[in-house]
Order: C-alpha cells, then sequence, then structure tokens
C-alpha cells in the first residue's frame, strides 16, 4: 500500500465500514472492508480505476455477499447467546432490524444509500455497479418489503 | 405496527446509524449531520441482535438444500412427494397466466418462463443466452415505483399498472459476454418498446385478476396457527411464539426454542428461511406442497441440542397439513380482457372457440349467457382464466417452456439454467478456476428474481487453487489450475422451488476442461 493508497483507505474506510455494518452487522464489518480493501489494492486493474469510491463500494458489496454467508453459523450462535443474555426488548428496533435483514444484500445496500446519504437512483447505480433500473427495482422491491414488515 | 413512511424512514436511518457505530466503535466519522434527528426518539438496543438481524439471520435466501456426501454436518433434506392429484390453485396458475401473455409479444427466438418467485415477472432467454425480463408495478399497491418517470422501456397498462422490460446478459455471462451475443442483447432492447405496450394493453380484466391474487392472496395464518396448536403440544410443546411473522409470503407459524424447533408456511414461489438452507447449519427439512405453500419444519439444533428425529418431522407434518389442505384462495372475477357483439350466425359454442376459451368459462364470466346471447348483445371475453390454464406443473415442469420450440432447458452449465425440482450431482478433481473470492470452486444456485444474492454456496475447500476477483464484468475471466485432495468430491444439490438458475462461479463445469455435472430428477 503507498502512500496514496493509504490516503485512500483513511479517506473512505469510515463510510465503508458504516456501509459493510448494514450489510453484515458491525461485528465483520472491519473485515469486509479490510478485505475488499486489500483485494482492490491486489487488483491489476486498481491502478487504472479513475473514481476510486464506487470502485471501493461495490467491492464492499461483493465480499459482504461471501462472507455474510459463511460467518452465519458463528451470527446464529451469537444470536442464541444474545438471547439467553436476556437483551433489552426493543420491539421496534428489532422489528426495523429484522426487516432490514429480510432484504436481499444488494436491496439493503441500495436503501442504505438511498437513505443515508441521500443518493438518487441514478447515484446509487453508480456507486453499486448496477443498471439504473435494477437500482429502482431493488428499492422498489426494498419498500414493499419494508412496508410489509413495518406498516 | 404501523409506521408511516417518515418513521420508517426515521427508524432506518437510526438503525443505520447505530450499526454504523457499532462497527466505527463509536467514534465520530464525520455523518452527524445525519445524528441531528431527533434523537430522543432513538432507544438502546443491543448491538449483536442487530449484527445478528443485519446479516441476515432471518433473512430468506435461496430454496435448496444443499447436502455434502462426505460432511457429517451438512443440511438433510427429505423432500416429500408431489400430491397426485393436480392442483387448480390459481396461485400456483397464475405465473403462467402472465408467462402465456408475454410470450405473445416476445421477439423470435425468445422462449418465456414463468417465475414462480414472482407471478409478476417473466423471464425469457434466447439461445444466445441473452435474459429478457418483463416484469408489472402495480400501480394501485402503495410503494410502487409510479412516481417514476415513464420512459421506452415501460408503458401503463390501462388500470395504471406500470409494464417494464429490460434486456441483460445473463448473469453468469457477464463476466465473459460473448461477442456473438451482442447482437441479441441489442435486437432485445430495440424491442422492448413495442413489447412494454402491447403487454400493458393486455394487462387488465381476467389477467390482471388472476395475476395480483396470485401476487397477493394472503394465507389465513390465525386459523392455521391455532390449528397448530391445538396439534401438536403432545408432540414437540407448546408454541411460544408471540404471533404468526411474515404472513402472507411466509410465516413463522410455530417456534419452539427450547427444542430448536420451527414450523414454517412458505410460498411455494419463495424460499426458505436463509438458516435452513446454509450448508454451515445443521437443519432437518421436511416439506411438503400443499396448495401452493410449502410446509417447512426445521429442526435446528444448537449448542448441544439434538435434532429431532425423521419420524417425528413426519408425524408433525401430517397432523398440520389437513389445516393447510383446507386453505384456499379466492379469485376474484372482474371483466373479460375484451368484449365481443354477438353477430349474426354467432353461438356461443362457436364464439367460445373462436376465442380459445371453453363455454364454461365463457357461462362464468357472464352469467346469462344463454338468456342473453342475442344479436348484437355484448359479451364478455376471458383473456386467459384459471381454468383455461395447464393443471397444475408439477415441480419439475416449472420452468419448463412451452412450445415446440421448447429447447432442452436441461443442465447447461454454458448458459447457467437448470428446470427445477433437479438432483444435481457434481464430481470434482480439478479444473480451472474463475472463482471470485473464496476457495477454487464455487457452485451457487440463485434465483431468477435476485441472482445477485439468494443463493447458495458451495465452496469446496479441499481443492486448492488461488483465487480471483472479477471487478470488472466486462473483462475476460482469467482462469487458473486447481486441484482437490482426496482424488474427487461428489457434491449433490437438491432444487426445491421450482425457479432456479444455477451458476458456477467456476467455469471448470463447462464442459471443455474438467469435472463432471449430471443431473437426475428428484420427484415424479
Amino acid at each position: 500500500m503507498d502512500d496514496s493508497d493509504e490516503e485512500l483507505y483513511r479517506k473512505y474506510s469510515s463510510e465503508l465500514l458504516r456501509f459493510a455494518a448494514v450489510l453484515v452487522g458491525p461485528g465483520d464489518a472491519d473485515d469486509i472492508v479490510s478485505s475488499a480493501f486489500l483485494r482492490a489494492l491486489s487488483s491489476p486493474r486498481w491502478s487504472d480505476v479513475e473514481d476510486h469510491r464506487p470502485y471501493l463500494y461495490r467491492a464492499v458489496l461483493n465480499e459482504s455477499r461471501q462472507t455474510g454467508r459463511s460467518s452465519r453459523r458463528r451470527l446464529a450462535r451469537e444470536l442464541s447467546v444474545a438471547r439467553a443474555d436476556q437483551v433489552e426488548p426493543d420491539d421496534l428496533r428489532l422489528e426495523v432490524a429484522g426487516a432490514v435483514a429480510s432484504l436481499s444484500m444488494p436491496q439493503r445496500a441500495v436503501v442504505y444509500l438511498t437513505y443515508w446519504f441521500g443518493m438518487t437512483a441514478s447515484e446509487t447505480a453508480t456507486a453499486l455497479g448496477l443498471s439504473q433500473r435494477a437500482t429502482e427495482r431493488h428499492l422498489h422491491s426494498a419498500r414493499v418489503l419494508l412496508r410489509r414488515s413495518l406498516q | 405496527m404501523n409506521l408511516t413512511d417518515d418513521d420508517m424512514i426515521f427508524e432506518l436511518r437510526s438503525l443505520f446509524e447505530d450499526l454504523g457505530d457499532a462497527a466505527l466503535g463509536g467514534a465520530d466519522d464525520g455523518t452527524g449531520a445525519l445524528r441531528s434527528i431527533d434523537d430522543r426518539r432513538r432507544r438502546p438496543i443491543t448491538v449483536i441482535a442487530l449484527a445478528v438481524a443485519a446479516a441476515g439471520v432471518i433473512a430468506i435466501a435461496g430454496a435448496v438444500v444443499v447436502r455434502q456426501a462426505d460432511a457429517p454436518e451438512a443440511a438433510t433434506s427429505v423432500p416429500e412427494s408431489v400430491p397426485a392429484v393436480q392442483s387448480t390453485n390459481p396461485v400456483e396458475q397464475a405465473p403462467v397466466a402472465f408467462r402465456d401473455l408475454v410470450a405473445t409479444v416476445l421477439p423470435a427466438g425468445f422462449v418465456a418462463m414463468y417465475n414462480q418467485r414472482d407471478a409478476l415477472e417473466v423471464v425469457a432467454y434466447n439461445s444466445d443466452g441473452v435474459r429478457l425480463s418483463v416484469y408489472v408495478d402495480v400501480g394501485d399497491v402503495e410503494g410502487s415505483a409510479k412516481d417514476i418517470p415513464l420512459d421506452e422501456g415501460s408503458a401503463l397498462s390501462p388500470d395504471g399498472d406500470r409494464i417494464m422490460a429490460e434486456v441483460l446478459y445473463n448473469y453468469s455471462d457477464l463476466s465473459s459476454p460473448d461477442p456473438a451475443s451482442l447482437e441479441s442483447v441489442l435486437s432485445g432492447r430495440a424491442a422492448i418498446p413495442g413489447i412494454v405496450a402491447a403487454v400493458a394493453e393486455k394487462f387488465t380484466g381476467v389477467v390482471r385478476t388472476t395475476i395480483l391474487d396470485s401476487e397477493y392472496p394472503r394465507i389465513d395464518s390465525e386459523q392455521l396457527r391455532a390449528a397448530i396448536n391445538a396439534a401438536l403440544p403432545s408432540i414437540v410443546g407448546p408454541n411460544v411464539g408471540e404471533r404468526v411473522r411474515g404472513a402472507g409470503d411466509f410465516a413463522l407459524m410455530y417456534s419452539n426454542d427450547a427444542t430448536y424447533v420451527t414450523i414454517n408456511a412458505v410460498r411455494t414461489d419463495r424460499s426458505l428461511p436463509d438458516g435452513i438452507s446454509s450448508p454451515g447449519i445443521s437443519a432437518l427439512t421436511g416439506l411438503r406442497w400443499v396448495n401452493g405453500w410449502q410446509i417447512v419444519v426445521v429442526s435446528n439444533p444448537m449448542d448441544g441440542h439434538e435434532a429431532l428425529d425423521e419420524a417425528v418431522m413426519q408425524q408433525i407434518l401430517t397432523t398440520i397439513e389437513p389445516s393447510f389442505t383446507a386453505w384456499q384462495p379466492v379469485v376474484t372475477a372482474e371483466a373479460g380482457c375484451t368484449t365481443h357483439t354477438v353477430g349474426f350466425g354467432d353461438s356461443s359454442p362457436n364464439v367460445a372457440e373462436r376465442y380459445g376459451v371453453t363455454l364454461d368459462q365463457l357461462k362464468r364470466l357472464n352469467p346469462d349467457l344463454e338468456a342473453s346471447f342475442n344479436l348484437g348483445a355484448v359479451i364478455q371475453i376471458p383473456c386467459t382464466s384459471p381454468a383455461n390454464l395447464p393443471t397444475s406443473p408439477r415441480p419439475d415442469d416449472r420452468y419448463r417452456p412451452d412450445g415446440d420450440s421448447k429447447p432442452d432447458w436441461s443442465f447447461d452449465a454454458s448458459n447457467g439454467i437448470v428446470r427445477s425440482s433437479q438432483r444435481l450431482t457434481y464430481t470434482v478433481s480439478g479444473g480451472t478456476n474463475d472463482e471470485q473470492s473464496e476457495g477454487a470452486v464455487r457452485i451457487a444456485v440463485s434465483t431468477f428474481d435476485d441472482t445477485f444474492v439468494r443463493d447458495t454456496v458451495i465452496a469446496l475447500s479441499p481443492c486448492d487453487g488461488p483465487t480471483l476477483m472479477v471487478d470488472d464484468l466486462t473483462a475476460p475471466l482469467e482462469r487458473v489450475p486447481f486441484t482437490c485432495a482426496n482424488d474427487s468430491r461428489v457434491f449433490t444439490i437438491d432444487l426445491y422451488s421450482g425457479q432456479s438458475q444455477l451458476t458456477t462461479g467456476s467455469t471448470s463445469f463447462d464442459g471443455s476442461t474438467t469435472g463432471t455435472a449430471s443431473t437426475t430428477s428428484t420427484t415424479p
């Protein structure tokens, strides 16, 4: 990692951590971002990338898709532990978290960029490497699912 | 729960903020402006619960059960036989209605397949592997995309529904698009305005009603849950779930945390809960097809608990099946999609024949048909009524294209398409790898409507080889060799839900290098 890469990491790691936390949970977010960064830096095409930010968002999304699966068993155990510890009940927040969890990974990504950053469909599409139509559809589907769960 | 849109967005932001803060260890990352939103309404919650939820433990994912031949902890599937009597349930048949409608307006060479996961989408492929998707955004459903301006890829139906279409390469082809397919893509895209206009014109009347009743019927979950509550305590203990969750497409009907047993009702066009299909979690799954629903009994033992015996699971299924069998959705008849003015020489049978419907269908839509069948009378003509649809397909009929041009949709990794209800067996000893990440070989089963996520990935970890990242979907794939320890690995995948798309992260199964793939049907 040269100086410019370190600067990029400092610049984007926080927002990428937040993004990854929505996708896979805060416990794995750090690993996801680190892996995505290292994978991006090791790519032969990295030096040709002009806009690093969307590239890194896509890398985090790709990485999350893989890790999100492999860590489920551990997370399931964490859930049972959390129950045993009698987590302070917060029905609404759990409902919201559950509703978000029921979304697919791209839907979560689109919802996050839309509602956290206020990105337009076009901006979100660019950030995630999706078509605008696919982005709109993910957002639409996510809204329907969220409303079914929460309204 | 009754959140307004604003409340929902607020809660989403709060959740995102909590998750982000937890990941950052509470550090301020410069997004403080968003934190100013009425913090008084925020409530504390244990981060781990959010982490688990956000990571998708309760998410719904691909409806597959994976069994590794030599992995004792792997999931075991117990697919039940399909009922001998074919259902006339419109829930199962409605996707066919939309498929039939779209099929009439597709460009030559495209074969339409209905989407049992989503009655409002039809996916068509041509021999170049180009995917054409036509779908509906229902105008009167809250949350629709009706505010998005119409463009050449969408059109409005008479009822205000938005018909949209897009043409894409199949996902598995995105990484290495064949230049020869480009012409198909371009011609398909050029046809989109005509397709959406034609579908929009026809998406009304009985066709619309049939399809929407498939999309939005609601299982009477409370009634079913009451039946379950009455029947099961003697077998597996009381239901400790507070209420039915997700009733409609997916309903958790029963849960008993002490024994880690859940009973779920899942529409056949929906997927099973993610945890069930995750190969890392030991789960026993019983499944039956009843009125368009799957009943899934899951015993997911953790932390030292033992799984239920299969015989007990069968007993559970047998006990609760009658309650599910009794459930039937209601299809409301509406006006036909076109009318016919009775002319000289017309008779009701020949009018029915002319429009390709049965006399019974005609009478159903026009109750006083015989009495009012006079010269000049206007009668309603059904486009496609449930009764006129093919009898309910067996699971392995789903996604089998119609017509004489039926191609062989048996497993072909080169175009990434499989039929449903198949058992796929892979024998892997070595090959070349173009996997995006994680392991030398990857077999993924995905669904048509959510190719990128709802899949199950089997990483053949004993097979050693470098991993590559595909970061530019338009770039050619690189391939590197890998080998498998212990000579070979055998993996079996059972596909249940009828509309799955199989992709291999590695193209080692494309027949040109190594690895073998064979398929046999798992259901009659």
